[in-house]
């Protein structure tokens, strides 16, 4: 039994766990961002994917690893697979090698046009705007979908605000006024949204020859009025009623300013003794839109400020912990740009995008990183560092972008319009990920090495000597 | 730790192998639990104001709507086989405990039809009692009819006074007579007959003061009576003045006799009338008396009636409110006499074309629920196709219902293409031994993550169904990290380094 395996079990565990495991806890606190965000949907999408990350690499770890192992200490011995592998990677070899020495030599020109274009991104993204209509997230070409779309043709609308109003009694005389005088007045003060305003006096109206009933014929009337539709207007101990409003299907914003508008109207129309409330599905989405455009940047910056905690914890050094964040700031703003350029709006998913860059991004960073002072510890100076880094984990990258890459095109595929969107912008983001990797982060690594090597290389050298 | 790590996985790998698959077997287990949300819960923080708002509207008001749409194609969409048709439906939704609410055209027919009943059901008490009192009244008139039927008294009188009348005109006559025999005491004789005839005027004028003044006939008897009594006052007036100017006159006698005779005439000819108006008295109080037995049998049953209405009202139920039968009845409970729809179904039949249904399920129902009935729904409308009819169920629910299942498919699809992006890329650029192996473990990955979301209870959204893409993207990175680093290792026979 050959004990070479024995061998790469112990480099692979020890210089792999630790670098693969940094990038984890980096890629988890990245996503951890994700539970800040006040859209449950999002805390949800978090969490699982931090614990799909988790069990990915304690599967790798536990599974894959020793299923290597099995096969090569207990049944394998040499092939020749190894050797085509060999003459494979060398021809790649070559080519890392020069795109490299390219890239040290343009280091500073990149930095700057790195971060200039990341800075336009930013700005553009600023001004991105929200898309949080759930009809336009799906298959457009659904059946129900155009059924709800002829139902909203059929009465005008299918979107509608409930106004709760609570009184000690909602059927006595002064709050069946006030409910009537609201009803009738509110579509009159928003004739261009509200398509059609119903309460219980609305019905009574309708039961009376379309005046409302004298105080004493009131309760007559309730009386008389069918208890299924009674109910959705009054409840039985008639201490609440609502007033439903129609209106017509608007976007987030628009819906928005309506509601803020009706609650200054209703605000302005109070009356002592009854409470308003407005609320329904409307004002749901409204929350959540709002959620989602505040929440966006807050949530990116948290997540790199816990990475950088996270790395600061790490690896006791502020320029190391701060140099994986440089690309992370440089896709983002990319990204945004990308976004813009596309006219992709922001969805609860493509809100996400920003801790998932962070996730996608330290990753890659950390492992070129890691390896970058691994070499430099064995005593190379940096550009060499860079060289070999750069040609042995930028394949492995490579390889990993590329599969990430297959998964992600599946997203693409999708009848769901947000999932399209979103796996389009993924699949930007890795690309930009890969190549800020690849061609920025050496640059990035070189420049600011001075502030990092020399505590490291003395040790090195001293080592070594 | 690493160390350790290493030592344990060189020593026991195939342990640790069948270790690791056992915990993958265990957690896949959650995936039952696995469920898929697209509700407000996943927009909103059940802890935010707006949502509890929401969650108290529901509660008191009902939550979201199916819509069931009918659509009449080349006739009015109301017909009574339609109503039948929604009927149906109502009956099997309003089996669902989770059915707050269904509104439609049937429901306010059958409220109509039931306060129709029961106005109907009023009228009845308010026709029997009614008839029972007028059964009462009429009874009390015919046995009062009866009564004045056979008295007939009135009449008897006055053709007592009549003859009386009569028997005192005929002493006129023979006064008259005797007054035309003696000539020697002309002037007393004729004073004391002109008083007799004064008195006889009187008489005859108090006489037709009695008749009563309603009966046209007796009234114009009366008249004529007091013309004679007129008359007779007149005459005697006549006489009186004769007996003061003497016997100077000598035909006066022979004219008084004749003017009396002429008023005997008169009087026995109204004698006659009077004797054919008794033979028809007679016969109307016959006839009364028929009529008041008819009168009297006719309040009889109709306080039977009464007493058969009340009792039909004691089993009122025999008066079930339903769907009206004939499509004139049920055109007429929807408008009005001129032809507008009444105000009450605006919100159930849209125009003369569309009508529809409105399902309100109960506050915060669970997405299975309303996937439930939205299918049962669906199922009901496919099996149950109307002739010239269009049905449609949509509303929010449904769309959902959608949504989950689309996200679904679509989830199955993207897993399937992903895995097969992967296998191809693997391939071409992963340049080592058991190239695939990254893909197999973090399928099985992928399997124990969705088992323990089911664990801990965490739903799958129309966000995080996008994690399996990016899960096999992003977990298969440290599979190949792993891979690629000990495959690097392995490939280093010939040492160029370490």
């Amino acid at each position: 039994m050959n004990k070479k395996p024995q061998k790469s079990l112990y480099v692979t565990i020890t210089k792999m766990v630790p670098a693969v495991l940094t990038a984890l806890i980096s890629t988890g606190l990245g996503f951890i961002a994700l539970y800040t965000s006040p859209v449950p949907m999002i805390q949800d999408f978090g969490k699982m994917l931090t614990l799909g990350m988790i069990v990915s690499f304690i599967v790798g770890l536990f599974l894959l690893i020793p299923i290597l192992f099995i096969r090569d200490h207990h049944f394998k011995s040499e092939g020749n697979k190894k050797k085509q592998t060999r003459l494979k990677a060398k021809k790649g070899d070559g080519f890392f090698n020069w795109f490299t020495k390219h890239l040290i030599t343009l280091r500073w020109l990149i930095v700057i046009i790195a971060f200039l274009s990341a800075g336009f991104g930013i700005w553009a993204d600023l001004k991105a705007g929200v898309e949080t209509d759930v009809e336009k997230f799906m298959p457009q070409d659904t059946q129900e979908l155009k059924d709800i779309h002829r139902l909203r043709d059929i009465l005008g609308s299918t979107d509608s605000i409930s106004v709760v109003y609570e009184a000690d009694d909602v059927s006595s005389t002064e709050v069946m006024d006030w409910a009537d005088e609201i009803t009738g007045r509110v579509d009159r003060e928003f004739p261009e949204t509200i398509v059609e305003s119903r309460s219980i006096t609305t019905a009574l109206r309708q039961m009376n020859d379309g005046e409302l009933p004298e105080p004493h014929g009131i309760e007559e009337k309730l009386a008389e009025m069918p208890e299924e539709q009674k109910k959705l207007m009054m409840n039985e101990e008639r201490t609440k009623g609502v007033i439903t409003i129609s209106i017509k299907h608007l976007e987030a914003e628009e819906l928005k300013e309506f509601i803020n508008d009706l609650m200054d109207f209703l605000e302005a129309k109070e009356i002592e003794g009854i409470e308003t409330t407005v609320t329904g599905k409307a004002v749901l989405d409204v929350e959540m839109v709002t959620a989602l455009t505040t929440g966006r940047y807050k949530m990116t910056l948290l997540g790199m400020g816990l990475v950088f905690l996270g790395l600061l914890i790490a690896y006791r050094h502020p320029v190391k912990a701060f140099i994986p964040l440089l690309p992370i700031i440089l896709i983002v703003g990319w990204s945004g740009a990308a976004m813009s350029l596309l006219d992709i709006k922001y969805t609860p998913l493509t809100a996400t995008l920003g801790a998932l860059i962070i996730g996608i991004g330290t990753e890659f960073t950390i492992l070129i990183m890691e390896r970058f002072y691994e070499e430099r510890k064995k005593g190379r100076n940096s550009r060499e560092a860079i060289m070999i880094t750069n040609r042995k984990t930028g394949k492995a990258i490579l390889a990993s972008a590329f599969t990430t890459i297959g998964g992600f095109t599946a997203l693409l595929i999708s009848d769901f319009v947000i999932l399209s969107n979103f796996g389009l912008m993924t699949l930007i983001n890795i690309f930009l990920a890969l190549f800020s990797t690849i061609v920025v982060m050496p640059a990035i690594l070189i420049i600011l090495d001075r502030f990092v090597k020399i505590r490291h290389i003395r040790e090195n050298e001293l080592a070594v000597n | 730790m690493l160390k350790k790590l290493i030592s344990l996985m060189s020593k026991h790998p195939v342990k640790i192998v069948l270790f690791t698959v056992m915990a993958i077997v265990l957690l896949a287990a959650g995936a039952r639990n696995v469920q898929m949300a697209t509700g407000n819960e996943t927009l909103v923080s059940s802890e935010s104001r707006v949502y509890i708002d929401n969650q108290e509207l529901e509660k008191e008001f009902g939550g979201e709507s199916i819509i069931i749409v009918y659509e009449g194609i080349d006739d009015k969409v109301l017909t009574v086989d339609r109503l039948g048709h929604m009927k149906k439906l109502e009956t099997i939704l309003n089996t669902h405990e989770e059915v707050y609410s269904v509104m439609s055209p049937v429901v306010l027919i059958e409220e109509m039809s039931s306060k129709q009943a029961d106005k109907y059901k009023d009228g009845l008490v308010e026709v029997s009692d009614g008839l029972y009192k007028m059964g009462e009244k009429l009874i009390e008139i015919g046995e009062q009819m009866e009564a004045n039927a056979s008295e007939g008294s009135q009449l008897s009188s006055v053709e007592g006074q009549m003859s009386e009348l009569n028997q005192g005109l005929n002493k006129m006559v023979q006064g008259q007579m005797k007054l035309k025999e003696g000539t020697i005491s002309l002037v007393n004789g004729y004073s004391q007959f002109g008083s007799y005839t004064k008195e006889a005027g009187l008489k005859l004028g108090a006489l037709a003061s009695k008749y009563n003044t309603d009966d046209l006939q007796a009234k114009q008897q009366a008249d004529q009576i007091n013309k004679i009594s007129t008359q007779l006052i007149q005459l005697s007036e006549k006489m009186l003045q004769g007996a003061e100017r003497s016997a100077a006159l000598p035909n006066v006698s022979e004219q008084t006799i004749k003017g009396l005779k002429g008023i005997e005439s008169g009087l026995s000819n109204q004698q006659r009338q009077l004797e054919k108006l008794q033979a028809e008295k007679e016969k109307q109080a016959k006839d009364l008396n028929e009529l008041s037995n008819g009168l009297m049998e006719m309040g009889t049953k109709l306080v039977s009636i009464s007493e058969n209405l009340t009792t039909m009202h004691g089993y009122s139920d025999t008066l079930k409110p339903g769907l009206p039968e004939k499509q004139e009845t049920l055109e007429h409970m929807v408008y009005d006499e001129n032809g507008k729809k009444r105000d009450i179904f605006n919100e159930v039949l849209i125009d003369d074309h569309t009508m529809i249904m409105m399902v309100k399920f109960n506050g915060n129902v669970s997405d299975g629920v309303k996937s439930e009935v939205s299918q049962t729904v669906k199922s009901y409308l496919n099996e149950n196709q109307i002739d010239s009819t269009e049905m449609m169920v949509s509303g929010k629910p449904v769309l959902d219902d959608a949504i989950r299942s689309s996200m679904k498919e679509s989830m199955q699809k993207m897993m399937m293409l992903s895995i097969l992006f992967m296998v191809i890329i693997l391939f071409f650029s992963f340049n080592v031994s058991w190239r695939l192996l990254p893909l197999g473990v973090i399928l099985i990955a992928v399997i124990g993550t969705v088992g323990l979301m089911g664990w801990i209870q965490i739903p799958i959204t129309m966000v995080s169904m996008a994690v399996f893409p990016i899960l096999i993207g992003l977990g298969i990175d440290y599979a190949i990290q792993f891979q690629n680093r000990y495959s690097e290792e392995m490939a280093e026979e010939e040492g160029d380094h370490e």
